[in-house]
Order: structure tokens, then C-alpha cells, then sequence
């Protein structure tokens, strides 16, 4: 995470240790994803990016980057680099076989009888 | 939804001079806040300063419309076409701004400032004022948010700590005239009831968080804090403003504006 004491230019004075620099490590902004709710007991659905220096103020910058005309229930944030993601290209994603039979549906379609 | 049946007839003259200063605050700040857009370090920030702006508008356009009845005007007329001289704004709002670090340290200290005030309101006999108040004050939590998570990322460098510090050595003696408001004005409000707290005890509780945030931060501003509490070198709740307003308000009123706008009754 980017809560990281160090500074960019690395003296800090006293007092200021626990504050959080602008800057994320390595000088640059991290990507944060935004989830927004926008019903009580729905889904949170992704909604946007934000850059940021930091988790806090990656959802500081998320509450006024949604449409709150809308009335969103619900933020999370959540940094791009601690995602990991599959893509349509992962194979486990396209299975090659007959899956039907997994599907509690398949034993209604095909009425297996029990002695 | 007016001061003309909020108000006591002996204190509506009194409610219109000091609402009408807070609309002026209100606008004239949600104008300043309005100019980042791209202009931010980031977009993500623009937006979320639009997004200010537009809540200091809204809280603008509940008083202007409280008070423009007993005016015999309208919120347009009011919140566009009175001169810089008529403005009862602060002067710590119309600064021309030059940096971001600008916009965080006068959002810190006018946010710190109207919070006290509209609290006082809220608390009020006023009921209709009373409860347009909580609902500028419900908005206002944001503005706070921002300018402590700014402050504490802005600090954490030379570079920010530098820039902070001539921001605030800058705002601070603008801020000075925030509760310089007309005495008369005041008492009359108290005797009413529609205000509860008197300007001097509210002045020092900001003096007080205002120091004390500041003081938990790195920067060197003590000589500078002295002047939060000293007699404003000008009064902009007397009319007395810097250029900046004037050339602010005229802006907002381009020559060649074609069609019928609100603001084409201006003249500068």
C-alpha cells in the first residue's frame, strides 16, 4: 500500500511520519477501481478509476467522481495492483466438454429414476 | 420559504444584511472553486472541486432566495448582478488563486469559519432559516474531509510545506474579516434569537480549531495566525473588497453576451 512513511524527497520532519505522501511510491499516482452500490442489497457494480497517492483519498476523490444525482448506496476502492484478473482469453473460462450434467437441471431434464 | 414570514418584523432588515453576506460568501467561493476545472492536478480532482462548487451554489441560492422577497428581487438579480461594492462577501473567498495549495488552505479556514455560523443558525428561532442552514451545514462534512486529507498529504514535502505556507501566510489576513460582521446587525439577530451565538465567541472557537489543526502539522505559521484574531486590514463585510471581486463580477458579464440573459441589465 502506498501508506508508506517515505516522502519524495525523503526528510519528512518530525510530526509529519504518520501523514501520507501525495505521491504514491515511485513518484506516480496508483489506479484505484470504484464499486459503487446503487441499491441496498444489490451488487456493488464496478463504476469508474481514480488515480491516487493512497487508498483514503483514492475514496475521497470516488464520492464526488460518482453521479450522486443517483444516489449511490455504497463505495469501495480498491487498488488496480492488488486485483488479479482472469480475461477472456484464461482457458478456464471456456470449457471444452459437456458440462451439462454439473447442472442440478440436467437430473429434471433427463428424470432419473430411484429404486 | 421567506425572511418576510421567518423573521420578526424588527429583525428582518438585520437577517437580509447578514444572509445576504453568506449567499455573497457562498457564491463568490463556488465561483473561485468553479475555475479549477481543468486546471486541477488530476481530473479526478477537477471534478470533485466542480463538485464543491456546485454544493456552495446550491447553499448561495437557498439564502439569496430567503431574502430576495423582502429585497423585491430575485436570486439571479442577487447572486449576479450586484456590483463588487455591494458584495458583503469575505475577502478571504475572492482571492484570485495561484496555486492548488490556494484552494486548500482558504477552503480550510472559511469551511472552519461557516460550519460556527451556520451551526449558530441552525440552532436558531428562525425555523425556515434554521432549516436551510442544516441543510448548507449537511454538505459541508465533504469540504472539511478534503481540505484535512489535502493538508496532510501537501505537508508530507518541502515543496508542499512551502507552497502551504505562503498560501496560508496569504489567506490568513483575508480571512481576519470573517466575523467582522456590523455590530448593530449582530445584536439585533441575538435579541431575535435567529442567531445564537454572538460573533466574538464564535471568532475565537475558529481561532482555536484553526490554531490547533495548524499547530499539528509541520509548517512554521505562528507569525502568520496572530492576524486571525487582529482588526481586518479592509472589510469586505463593509463593502470593502480587492480588485479581484470586481474583476470577478465583470466576468461574469462578457460585452458581446448575445440573447436575454439574467445579467444583461449590468453595467460595468
Amino acid at each position: 500500500m502506498a501508506d508508506a512513511e517515505a516522502t519524495d524527497d525523503g526528510d519528512a520532519r518530525e510530526g509529519a511520519e504518520r501523514l501520507r505522501p501525495y505521491k504514491a511510491e515511485g513518484g506516480r499516482l496508483d489506479v484505484y477501481e470504484v464499486f459503487v452500490q446503487w441499491e441496498r442489497g444489490k451488487p456493488h457494480e464496478h463504476a469508474e478509476t481514480v488515480n491516487a497517492s493512497d487508498a483514503d483519498m483514492a475514496l475521497l476523490l470516488a464520492k464526488r467522481n460518482v453521479d450522486l444525482r443517483l444516489e449511490p448506496v455504497d463505495i469501495w476502492v480498491a487498488p488496480r495492483r492488488a486485483m488479479r484478473r482472469a480475461g477472456p482469453d484464461d482457458p478456464a473460462l471456456t470449457p471444452t466438454t459437456d458440462r451439462d450434467y454439473r447442472s442440478v437441471l440436467w437430473y429434471v431434464d433427463n428424470q432419473i429414476e430411484v429404486e | 420559504m421567506s425572511v418576510t414570514t421567518d423573521v420578526p418584523e424588527d429583525a428582518r432588515e438585520a437577517a437580509t444584511e447578514f444572509l445576504l453576506a453568506l449567499a455573497d460568501d457562498e457564491f463568490v467561493w463556488g465561483h473561485r472553486l468553479s475555475e479549477w476545472v481543468a486546471r486541477g492536478p488530476t481530473m479526478e480532482e477537477d471534478n470533485t472541486l466542480a463538485s464543491m462548487s456546485q454544493d456552495e451554489f446550491g447553499h448561495a441560492r437557498l439564502f439569496y432566495e430567503y431574502v430576495s422577497g423582502a429585497l423585491g428581487s430575485d436570486l439571479d438579480d442577487l447572486a449576479l448582478n450586484r456590483h463588487a461594492t455591494e458584495r458583503r462577501n469575505t475577502r478571504l473567498v475572492e482571492a484570485e488563486h495561484r496555486d492548488f495549495a490556494d484552494v486548500v488552505a482558504i477552503n480550510f479556514l472559511y469551511d472552519a469559519a461557516e460550519r460556527l455560523v451556520l451551526e449558530a443558525l441552525v440552532d436558531g428561532e428562525a425555523t425556515e432559516l434554521a432549516s436551510f442552514a442544516a441543510q448548507a451545514a449537511a454538505e459541508e462534512p465533504f469540504h472539511r474531509e478534503h481540505a484535512d486529507a489535502w493538508l496532510d498529504r501537501l505537508v508530507t514535502t518541502d515543496e508542499g510545506r512551502a507552497r502551504l505556507s505562503r498560501a496560508f501566510a496569504e489567506a490568513v489576513p483575508r480571512a481576519a474579516d470573517y466575523f467582522a460582521f456590523d455590530g448593530a446587525t449582530v445584536e439585533t439577530l441575538l435579541d431575535a434569537g435567529v442567531l445564537t451565538r454572538g460573533v466574538d465567541d464564535l471568532r475565537g472557537e475558529w481561532v482555536a480549531a484553526v490554531r490547533a489543526r495548524l499547530a499539528d502539522l509541520p509548517l512554521d505559521l505562528e507569525d502568520h495566525l496572530d492576524a486571525l484574531d487582529a482588526p481586518p486590514e479592509q472589510n469586505g463585510r463593509a463593502g470593502r473588497h480587492t480588485d479581484a471581486l470586481k474583476v470577478m463580477i465583470d466576468e461574469l458579464h462578457p460585452e458581446d453576451l448575445v440573447g436575454d440573459y439574467p445579467v444583461q441589465h449590468y453595467r460595468r
